[in-house]
């Protein structure tokens, strides 16, 4: 059975014309072992907060989204380049006189990332099933009756996983990441909710999208 | 709680309150975030003291962009009473109205257009003073800049006279380690800029608001779209999310970033706390209005304290003004924040009864028009406040307060404007001058108030003491500082070691 | 007038001070193409911070109060001696070592930066050196706006070392051109905001705002040309021609003429005379102060307001325009700032003869009963300490200075670092604005390449 969420495609008004996919395909096991040994710091210390076009352009390369389906609230204004400029690092020039950035992250950044990141997910996720030949995420994955995983701990599973790493942070995931994603997977399952593969796939998709080492840099 | 973080019981205790409506949220809060403060962190920051006991005061600052001059509001100077009268800015007498029993003077204008813009400018500050009055003091003040932006970033760090720390800052540490956001800014340029003392905890400094109607949206990290996972997998989602980051190579690498410290604190502290606020829906003035605002179909809903705001500020999604103070007020009385900046820009805002809310460089217009154009902004700024007052009033504090009885509302300014005028011209424009006055208004201050006064020759104004309130005739230095502690020392906040002036004068007795 | 506080028993920022310190510490870091500013001994004059205030008791001491100039020129460099072992600010650092490394002798959070090389092994980064899969992910972040892809990223690493390197330099030249970068409202315009300071309501042309008076789209096309290409990025402050945008893909190309710019180009000098310059900084006033103090802080990255770039020029200020600015606590910068201001007399903002233009006799048609001796500003001035007959020989001598380089390096070194340059990156940050300088001929795409390649910039 197909994933059941023709609905959310439904939401994502853009199902019509599915974007050209870039795709990955896992030929080696993709997953590195863990690296259990001390990890050297870094001296500098210094990161950057990617900021509204940048988080907007990595999202939209690593779900092969064109940008303007990265994010709209309500279905219609813009996340990055409109509501949420200032939460995420962007100045507003032409109207507030806010020339330059504030540098920092603020309280509402997290919430504000996250939304970007779960609205961006959720559009990749009803893309893929409105076209299952050419999806980015959704590979083989077999749901149940119950929407639920048949296998949440299988190959098609770590495909899923490995894909979002390497589209993500253009690396493979690691043994441990791996397993607490498809951890994830069997938890979701075991909540029975409605929709748990479907979940699964986007909760996935955001934890790894909205991760540390996805919007610093 | 370890680490600042909420247990699983301590959270539910949270979301219990919250659900409740309770504003004993925030107190609940305070310990979460000072227990991630190291004690010399403490020390530092000047939070030894017990910064609550259990009562925050709030400062709202009114950004007046360009320059609101003091002499065409409450200081007005009459032309009989200047020798001078004809070259500087004095008005004829029955244009400067009197309110009795107080020292506050009220300006009457009716101008036929706003400079080149066709627009009449019909103001009166008359009804302002006689209901203000009371809770109003105005203090004369020479800045030290007439740059814009350096000006306005002046009037609020008192030209670096504490550490560089803005008065909202001050206000955010003595009293926001119990606030979701303590310090919400919402002003243009100079207003909005942060402070230089690096050392404040993370909260202290401002969050920036360009669309007070649109920022609401951004305060759950997931209500709001469509096919979303469930709460419940979202928060497995966090959880692990939260391990991985840990985990990662990336995470130890750079563990020692402040960046990246800042960014878990805010992650695993404030969102968390945020969320369950519901602020999404609690501080949202929009109403479901398909298509282009279809609240419902997206699982949200609007305030339900919409009406009764929106009544007071209709236009508060076109002007940005009330929009701002319709989100001021919001804030202090859910309790989200306990300094709220807002105030008009240098854009253009079409809307209002002849079809201008706000003309171009706000204040600043006085270059072009500076009577109508002072006129029709202080209209502007003294309209809102009125609005903003009325609404604090009516909301309870506790059993025996209402929000605005523990409010400061400092209206501050760039600077004022140069005094000179073509003989007799009732238009004319102006520049920048270092010479003025700011008002504030609370319940707090020593009401019905000038400190200091104006020479009625040169329509300049002239100092005080600060801790007296004596007026000094011929002090024309700058008094940033005592402007700043003023409104500190208003507000209760410990100023103890900062060699901050006493400004005994500013505080009711 | 911009002024400073004033306070019983107080003492000022002293004009010679920041000469005599570089005489006595030249090779400190706050003297390198730059003087130090009044922020290294005080708050804000006359405010000492803790290091002003341990000088205080060894300048001459004994001597009346206040010290003339002269005298306490003389008695600047044993006061300085004298508190070389203490250590002002108590963070663990003699005051020596903080002038020699570069940082603030009166502020505990300034401390010479120490970056050494961690213990242990990394997988994913190497922290001790420039790591090229790092800067390579940066490079594209930076300039590109979008990190490679898994793909990309393979090829990359199947690369020599050489080749890596190298291939830095073709994707930073490919990132260049990119809309990302040089696009309306890219990367090239967010650095020109602070300068331009632009405001929608008074745009005129394309996103026309309600009251258009000027077309600030105009300042930005000519900011991001002298940044790309083989420009020279000091024609932004002296360009005899004007910018046109044209878009998909954005290109900028010079025109001699342009409808939105009404400034003849005898009298051109770049954005310092463009329209929106004129209009928004100029306005109305007879001596813009406020005019030469945004190109100063915009483009030599000396902001007066924080006591920096002060060079007083002796007899100044003058006060023509009788806004006080003799007094004590003003004259510390008007003695700079007036003189700065002067080329500027006859450049118009707002009305008056002809908005944005050259009028040979403006303040005596405009202002002449403003104040007595007004007509008597002169259109020569001074820069830098040096003089200049006009607002054109001030962009010659502006955009030849040390300052400027330092602040073109500054601006994208912040951009692309996220801070100014710290202690211990000083030495690439000197290396790199003085080859941007010399063998770069101020072409700022030159510049990136060497920016790039810093250890500053590459080592995670």
């Amino acid at each position: 059975m197909r994933l059941d969420l023709i609905g959310l495609c439904a939401a994502v008004t853009l199902c019509a014309c599915p974007p050209s996919v870039t795709t990955i395909t896992v030929m080696d096991g993709g997953i590195d072992p863990a690296f259990d040994g001390g990890v050297a710091k870094s001296a500098r210390g210094v990161l950057r907060f990617k900021g509204p076009e940048r988080l907007n352009n990595e999202f939209a390369q690593a779900l092969d989204l064109p940008a303007s389906y990265v994010c709209n609230e309500l279905g219609q204004y813009p996340c990055t380049s409109l509501v949420h400029v200032l939460p995420l690092g962007g100045v507003d020039p032409y109207g507030s006189g806010l020339y330059e950035a504030a540098g920092a992250t603020s309280v509402t950044t997290p919430m504000v990332v996250d939304r970007v990141a779960l609205s961006a997910c959720t559009a990749r996720a009803g893309l893929d099933l409105t076209d299952p030949a050419n999806a980015v995420l959704l590979k083989g994955l077999v749901v149940d009756a119950q929407s639920k995983l048949v296998d949440p701990q299988g190959p098609a599973a770590k495909q899923v996983i490995v894909s979002l790493y390497r589209r993500a942070l253009q690396r493979n995931p690691t043994q441990p990441e791996v397993d607490a994603l498809l951890k994830l997977a069997v938890d979701i399952n075991a909540k029975g909710e409605p929709r748990a593969a479907g979940d699964w796939i986007i909760s996935a998709c955001f934890v790894v999208l909205s991760s540390a080492e996805s919007v610093f840099y | 709680m370890r680490n600042g973080r909420l247990s699983r019981r301590e959270m539910l205790k949270a979301m219990s309150l919250a659900a409740a409506g309770s504003t004993a949220l925030p107190g609940f809060l305070t310990g979460c975030r000072q227990a991630g403060l190291s004690d010399q962190a403490l020390e530092q920051a000047g939070l030894r003291r017990d910064a609550l006991d259990g009562k925050p005061r709030f400062l709202i600052v009114i950004s007046a962009a360009g320059g609101a001059s003091i002499v065409d509001s409450f200081l007005a100077v009459r032309a009989s009473e200047s020798n001078n009268a004809a070259k500087v800015n004095t008005f004829p007498d029955a244009q400067v109205q009197s309110v009795a029993g107080s020292p506050f003077r009220a300006v009457k204008v009716n101008a036929s257009a706003l400079g080149s813009i066709p627009v009449p400018v019909n103001t009166d500050q008359l009804s302002f003073v006689q209901k203000h009055a009371g809770e109003m003091l105005v203090a004369t003040t020479v800045s030290t800049s007439v740059n814009h932006v350096i000006a306005q970033k002046r009037s609020l760090t008192g030209n670096n006279t504490w550490k560089g720390r803005t008065l909202q800052e001050c206000v955010a540490l003595q009293y926001g380690a119990s606030f979701p956001i303590p310090n919400v800014n919402m002003g243009i340029s100079g207003y909005a800029e942060r402070g230089v003392d690096d050392l404040l905890p993370a909260y202290c400094y401002g969050e920036l608001v360009q669309n007070p109607s649109l920022w609401p949206l951004g305060l759950d990290g997931s209500r709001g779209l469509k096919y979303a996972p469930t709460n419940a997998s979202l928060d497995l989602a966090r959880a692990t999310r939260q391990q991985l980051d840990a985990q990662s190579i990336f995470g130890r690498t750079f563990a020692d970033s402040k960046a990246l410290t800042r960014w878990n604190e805010q992650r695993t502290g404030s969102q968390a706390q945020l969320q369950t606020l519901d602020l999404i829906t609690r501080l949202n003035l929009l109403p479901n209005m398909p298509p282009q605002v279809p609240l419902t179909e997206y699982g949200l809903g609007t305030s339900p304290d919409a009406a009764q705001v929106t009544q007071v500020f209709p236009d508060f999604f076109t002007d940005p003004v009330q929009g701002q103070a319709a989100l001021a007020f919001l804030l202090l009385k859910y309790r989200v924040s306990c300094s709220v900046t807002l105030g008009p820009g240098f854009n253009v805002v079409v809307g209002g009864a002849n079809g201008l809310a706000n003309p171009p460089l706000a204040f600043d217009f006085s270059h072009n028009d500076h009577r109508a154009a002072q006129a029709f902004m202080w209209a502007r700024i003294l309209g809102s406040l009125d609005k903003l007052i009325g609404l604090l009033k009516s909301e309870p504090f506790d059993a025996t307060q209402s929000l605005w009885d523990r409010t400061l509302i400092y209206v501050a300014t760039d600077f004022g404007r140069t005094r000179t005028r073509p003989d007799n011209a009732e238009t004319f424009g102006s520049g920048h001058d270092l010479n003025n006055g700011v008002l504030m208004l609370s319940p707090m201050l020593k009401g019905n108030t000038v400190l200091g006064g104006v020479d009625p020759n040169t329509a300049l104004t002239y100092g005080f003491d600060a801790r007296t309130g004596r007026a000094q005739p011929g002090k024309m230095t700058s008094n940033e500082a005592d402007i700043f502690s003023g409104v500190l020392q208003t507000l209760a906040v410990d100023t103890s070691g900062s060699g901050l002036p006493d400004a005994s004068a500013f505080v009711k007795g | 007038m911009l002024a400073l506080a004033v306070a019983a028993g107080a003492s000022w920022a002293r004009p010679p001070a920041a000469g005599v310190f570089c005489a006595t510490y030249p090779t400190s870091p706050f003297c390198v193409g730059q003087q130090p500013a009044c922020t290294l001994c005080h708050v804000a004059p006359p405010q000492r911070n803790v290091f002003g205030a341990s000088l205080e008791p060894h300048l001459a001491p004994g001597e009346p109060r206040p010290l003339s100039d002269g005298d306490f020129a003389m008695a600047l460099p044993a006061a300085l001696h004298a508190v070389e072992q203490a250590d002002a600010d108590g963070d663990g650092v003699s005051n020596l070592v903080e002038l020699q490394q570069g940082t603030l002798p009166g502020d505990p959070r300034s401390i010479p930066q120490t970056s050494t090389c961690a213990a242990g092994t990394n997988p994913q980064y190497d922290v001790c050196h420039r790591d090229a899969k790092y800067t390579w992910k940066k490079l594209l972040l930076d300039f590109c706006g979008v990190s490679p892809t898994w793909a990309q990223v393979q090829t990359f690493l199947s690369l020599s070392d050489a080749a890596k390197q190298a291939f830095l330099d073709t994707e930073l030249d490919r990132c260049l051109s990119t809309e990302f970068w040089l696009g309306k409202n890219g990367q090239l315009w967010r650095l020109a905001h602070p300068k331009v300071r632009p405001i929608g309501s008074l745009k005129a042309g394309e996103d026309e705002g309600q009251i258009p008076l000027a077309d600030y789209d105009d300042d930005y096309a000519l900011f991001a040309y002298t940044q790309i290409g083989d420009h020279d990025a000091r024609e932004v402050l002296t360009a005899k021609y004007f910018v046109q945008r044209t878009t998909n893909p954005t290109a900028y190309s010079t025109t001699p003429l342009k409808a939105s710019q009404p400034m003849d180009l005898a009298h051109r000098s770049g954005n310092m005379t463009s329209a929106w310059t004129l209009v928004d900084f100029v306005m109305f006033t007879a001596l813009p102060r406020n005019a030469a103090a945004q190109m100063y802080r915009a483009y030599l990255g000396l902001d007066i307001a924080k006591q920096e770039g002060l060079y007083a020029v002796a007899g100044e200020p003058r006060d023509y325009d009788a806004k006080g600015v003799t007094q004590q606590q003003c004259a510390a910068c008007h003695a700079t700032l007036d003189p700065l201001s002067y080329p500027f007399r006859n450049y118009n903002g707002i009305g008056g003869g002809g908005t944005a233009q050259y009028l040979p006799n403006r303040i005596e048609q405009g202002f002449s009963t403003l104040a007595p001796n007004i007509t008597q500003i002169p259109e020569a001035g001074y820069v830098l300490g040096q003089p200049v007959a006009n607002l054109v020989e001030w962009g010659q001598v502006a955009s030849n200075s040390d300052a400027f380089a330092r602040a073109v390096v500054t601006d994208y070194w912040k951009f692309l670092m996220g801070h100014p340059p710290t202690s211990d990156e000083l030495p690439e940050f000197n290396v790199t604005w003085r080859a941007f300088q010399t063998s770069h001929a101020f072409r700022v795409q030159k510049m990136l390449h060497d920016l790039v390649h810093t250890e500053a910039y590459g080592a995670p």
